[in-house]
């Protein structure tokens, strides 16, 4: 095999520069709590229930990469912090594969690494990340034609992440389709499906089909009503003709199809607003968009002009096919989630802008001030970088997003950790989620059959007496903790603390009577 | 071949069965039920409409200027032609659904008839079309079919909407202008429309100029720049239809550095949003200390302009989302089919394959143009102010599809795909109609102020008994006074005279709000005091009128309930005597 000295050194540099906006990418603070479904996920690794988690190859991962770390939040948090380390440096190696250029690499790596939605899903426990990193693996080896490897790739990234079981299939297989992939790559495909298909299958179940939108009642109503009103107006025969599973059904994927493709909440974020994101900011930055268009329509006009103009390969019509694929996780849900259900989007998005940079610089001579232009863009995204970690520094970011992050469990068990294991325990759900799976891994020598948890009404406390109460400041009437003189009579309380969240606002109070 | 050996005359005849085809079918589409879908008349149609019997009646406005140029409305300035075009239907039928629409619905339906003309035009001068005239008739029967079919054209034709007429005066100015041996008299045509259109809506006063200016560029710009001046022989021509414009369109022009243009641009431009409290109070909201991080705001800010003229090109916005507005879309539907998805791919890879000339460039700046005035307001997505948008769009639609399928080799393959695409857009076409007809007109009927008419209807014998009317405001209703004054066709000239107004300014704008007439009294009901009084007849909203208060108000009488056409009751008509 020859290598290409000047090939290695560009290689080097691409990894140099791209090593550097992901350590730009890192300095991000963490989000501002431990959120629930992180905490699932870090507990069932810990108990050894892969099978049982909402994504058995994270958990797994856990266990593999940081079993050994003690701190439970960095344990759970590595699997998806590292695939997010080394998801640019796949972005880039996975274009110049498809579009055989450095240059263009090297954009798209470097966009993926200072992406606000990339960045923010992978500084926390989300196993899209770590699928997205498999998957990423998964085309590139299938690429090199190396389909064992391929399929090892595919099949971790299948029982990831659930929405990868309809994304990465379809991308695999088109892949494959397009590039006269051979009988024992189908095969190898068809076996890492059925294999994640059978481990998924709970999971599978219960996101698209009891979560479907044709199963709920409110689909089936709405087609009612939409008859209805024809019927009103004596339109009766036309009615089930017009109005019917299929065409209305088939009328509402479409829209689902679409309705991510919306620039608002690429680039602002306005219409999603959750405090996981910062508003404004958007999930990607507009200076990008004019690029991933030029890219887009390279691809298109490439297509249409083939052997004309470019002499590139069959991949091209494939990036279109994975373009149309990445919505219909979001197409097939009754409640979809656009920041977890499109997230399949991103490295097409990333690769798109690299070939459209690139081809802008080829045409650089063809512009005027062109370079400015595309060193305007880079400052740009640069910028943007440093606003996305600005805005996620700042206080009242911090205190917007601390619920959403289930803010307070961590201190909580702080709070709980020195004291004595053999008493009972109250703990209610005012911190929201699920305080069983964030207590069991922060508090790892918690006996769970000591505690009690779920919401409480004041009266109950009267009976079940526990040793301890964690609950908010609504769950306990105003008045006891001052002068504790409330009916029913209940002990006052030998110690009172208090957990405060990060606006000040009281989260809990931790009240023990020994 | 279609046309082949075909004398000049047959053609003739050829065109006007097109033309004709287009017009019954857009009629048809912008016509039926205009009286029942949308279910209500606004209160910004019936303000066109008072003031066009105002001024059939009396010469005069609502607020008694002889035959104005601007008409002071609500919280801005209406333009002037859609209230003396409705003059005679107003006074003719009276100021109901028909008189106030179907004029709108009329010029509009002249639409796709215009694009299918403009189409021909303009294919004769693009080289992939110029050799086959058949080709470039079915480039134009499909453009002006797109349009007559297009949901976003037909859902503002059915009402008096503005921005319809000034898309049809400015789509007949273009064709003028574009004739392919344009004289004088042409050339002075379309200026004449075009400067008309600049008083049929606020947006087309930007678009307009933006078209004539690349109108010059086309024809005359580039002949100068590559040729020579001696070269250009039609100066004279190009004169004298700009002194036409300057004429036709200098008051409006300079209407819009006035004060009251200056108010309406500074109102909604983007560029009063950089310092607006709302800006502010969503960066707030959004986690964001904006009054420390001057980096931030203007990183936020960049990023929600530049999302807001990218809305306009959304594939969301365009085939999901529709307009964040009740009344300017139907429920569960974008501005456009979500299969017209394939013709605007088609417009994509015809404009890439092609080897463009300074006509393809025009078109696809006439899409630019048409986004431009809602895309430098504030406002977050505008469907009616970017309404132009749609022409552009058939237009290029239209050859790119005739492109498109002239590629494909086999002449059966050929006809199946144009049965099958034919056959479901029409399925698709009756999904909306029907969607529209009857699922819109019921569940929005709330958003085009439905129920004041029937309330209206259920006073008229007797509000004279009573010393005083109270009609409540709500919010969703804006100012009921002028349906008042509509439906009961009240007579102008008392009311310039009879009626009371509060003047004031709000966010830098000026709003007008008419308080009383006679005995109608406009302002919010508040039962707890308003129990009290004698001779009253309350014409008020559930909330304002609750049942369970009224049964506690002794002397008080329910005359009449409204409900939606959903069941929801949205007026109350109470007496106390």
């Amino acid at each position: 095999m020859r290598i290409d000295v000047q090939d290695v050194g560009k290689g080097l540099l691409l990894s140099g520069a791209l090593v550097l906006v992901v350590l730009l990418g890192l300095q991000v603070a963490p989000p501002p709590g431990f959120a629930s479904h992180e905490a699932v996920l870090g507990w069932q690794a810990e108990i050894h229930h892969w099978l049982e988690s909402p994504s058995p190859g994270y958990s797994f991962m856990i266990t593999l990469l940081a079993g050994h770390l003690e701190n439970p939040i960095v344990r759970t948090r590595l699997p998806a912090v590292l695939a997010g380390m080394l998801m640019p440096l796949i972005t880039a190696f996975l274009c110049k594969e498809i579009f055989g250029g450095w240059r263009a690499a090297v954009v798209a790596g470097g966009v993926m690494a200072l992406n606000p939605w990339f960045i923010q899903l992978s500084r926390a426990a989300f196993p899209q990340t770590l699928a997205l990193m498999w998957g990423g693996l998964c085309l590139w080896s299938l690429l090199r034609k190396k389909t064992i490897l391929g399929m090892v790739f595919l099949c971790l990234a299948l029982v990831t992440d659930v929405r990868a079981l309809v994304v990465l299939p379809l991308v695999a297989g088109s892949l494959l389709w397009f590039t006269d992939g051979k009988m024992k790559s189908w095969v190898g495909v068809g076996m890492a499906v059925l294999v994640a298909g059978w481990i998924m299958r709970d999971i599978m179940w219960e996101f698209y089909w009891k979560e479907s939108f044709f199963l709920e009642i409110g689909f089936v109503n709405r087609i009612n009503e939409m008859r209805g009103y024809l019927l009103n107006q004596g339109w009766g025969a036309a009615a089930p003709l017009l109005f019917n599973k299929a065409t209305v059904g088939l009328y509402y994927i479409l829209r689902r199809i679409f309705a991510p493709w919306d620039w608002y909440w690429w680039f602002t974020a306005s219409r999603y607003p959750q405090n996981l994101f910062i508003k404004h900011l958007g999930n990607f930055y507009f200076v990008e968009w004019p690029f991933f268009m030029i890219g887009l329509f390279s691809v298109v006009g490439y297509l249409c002009t083939v052997g004309k103009k470019y002499v590139l390969n069959v991949e091209w019509l494939w990036l279109l096919v994975w373009i149309g694929i990445s919505s219909l996780p979001m197409a097939l849900r009754l409640r979809p989630d656009l920041h977890m259900d499109f997230y399949w989007v991103l490295p097409i998005w990333c690769m798109l802008v690299g070939l459209g940079v690139s081809t802008f610089m080829d045409k650089l001579s063809l512009i005027k001030y062109g370079s400015w232009i595309a060193m305007t863009m880079v400052v740009f995204i640069l910028l943007g970088g440093i606003a996305l970690q600005t805005g996620f520094r700042r206080n009242s970011f911090q205190a917007l997003a601390f619920k959403q992050w289930n803010f307070g469990y961590e201190q909580v068990a702080d709070l709980l950790a020195p004291l004595p294991r053999d008493r009972d325990y109250f703990i209610t759900d005012a911190l929201g989620g699920n305080p069983e799976a964030e207590l069991s891994l922060l508090l790892p020598n918690l006996k769970p059959e000591q505690i009690h948890w779920g919401s409480i009404r004041w009266n109950e406390i009267n009976y079940l007496m526990p040793r301890m109460l964690v609950a908010s400041p609504k769950e306990i009437p105003g008045g006891y903790l001052d002068a504790c003189t409330l009916k029913p009579q209940i002990p006052c309380p030998e110690s009172v603390q208090t957990v405060y969240y990060p606006d000040s606002s009281i989260a809990v109070y931790v009240i023990r009577w020994d | 071949m279609l046309f082949a050996g075909i004398k000049f005359m047959k053609r003739q005849y050829l065109i006007l069965i097109i033309c004709v085809a287009l017009f019954v079918t857009s009629v048809s589409l912008r016509v039926w039920r205009l009286d029942k879908a949308p279910a209500a008349m606004t209160g910004d149609e019936l303000s066109i409409a008072y003031n066009a019997f105002s001024l059939g009646k009396t010469g005069t406005d609502e607020y008694g200027k002889f035959l104005p140029l601007s008409f002071k409305s609500f919280g801005d300035y209406k333009v002037p032609l859609p209230m003396y075009l409705h003059i005679p239907s107003v006074l003719w039928l009276g100021i109901n659904p028909w008189s106030v629409r179907l004029p709108t619905a009329i010029i509009s339906s002249l639409t796709p008839v215009l694009v299918f003309l403009l189409v021909w035009e303009l294919g004769m001068r693009m080289p992939e079309f110029r050799k086959s005239e058949k080709r470039i008739v079915w480039a134009a029967a499909i453009a002006g079919a797109f349009l007559a079919l297009s949901p976003w054209h037909i859902h503002f034709s059915r009402g008096a909407w503005e921005a319809s007429i000034a898309v049809t005066f400015t789509v007949a100015g273009m064709y003028y202008l574009l004739r392919d041996k344009a004289g004088v008299t042409s050339t002075v045509l379309g200026m004449l429309l075009l400067g008309l259109s600049m008083y049929t809506y606020h947006a087309s006063r930007v678009y307009t100029i933006v078209l004539i200016g690349m109108w010059l560029v086309s024809t005359t710009g580039l002949k100068i720049w590559q040729e020579g001046w001696s070269q250009v022989k039609n100066i004279r021509q190009i004169v004298i239809g700009l002194m036409v414009f300057g004429i036709v369109a200098s008051p409006a022009v300079l209407a819009l550095t006035n004060v009251t243009g200056n108010a309406r641009f500074t109102s909604s431009s983007v560029f009063s949003y950089w310092s607006s409290p709302i800006f502010s109070q969503e960066l707030g909201s959004a986690g964001m200390e904006y009054t420390l991080n001057s980096f931030e705001r203007m990183f936020a800010f960049a990023n929600s302009v530049a999302a807001k003229w990218l809305a306009y090109v959304s594939p969301a916005h365009l085939f999901a989302l529709g307009d964040p507005v009740e009344r300017h879309s139907v429920p569960e539907m974008g501005r456009l089919y979500a299969i017209d998805a394939v013709w605007i791919l088609l417009i994509v890879i015809y404009v890439l394959m092609v080897k463009k000339n300074s006509w393809h460039w025009f078109l696809l700046g006439w899409i630019v143009a048409g986004m431009l005035p809602a895309a430098v307001t504030r406002d977050e997505y505008h469907t009616i102010r970017s309404l132009m948008m749609i022409v552009p769009m058939t237009m290029l639609g239209g050859l790119a599809v005739v492109f498109a399928v002239e590629k494909i080799p086999s002449s059966l393959v050929k006809k199946a795909v144009v049965f099958i695409a034919g056959g479901t857009y029409i399925f698709v076409c009756l999904f909306y109609v029907a969607t529209y007809q009857f699922m819109f007109s019921a569940e929005r009927a709330e958003s085009y102020q439905y129920g004041i008419k029937d309330a209206m209807e259920f006073i008229e014998p007797l509000y004279g008994e009573y010393d005083h009317v109270v009609i409540d405001t709500p919010p969703a209703y804006g100012n009921p006074y002028i349906h008042v004054v509509s439906y009961l066709e009240y007579d102008p000239k008392r009311f310039q005279e009879q009626v009371k107004r509060n003047e004031f300014t709000l966010h830098g704008r000026e709003i007008v709000e008419v308080t009383g007439l006679e005995n109608f009294e406009f302002r919010s009901i508040y039962w707890p005091d308003d129990r009290s009084k004698r001779h009253t007849l309350f014409v008020g909203t559930p909330l304002s009128l609750p049942m369970s208060d009224l049964q506690q108000t002794a002397n008080a009488v329910v005359l009449k309930e409204i409900f939606l056409p959903t069941g929801v009751p949205i007026f109350r008509i109470v007496a106390i005597q």
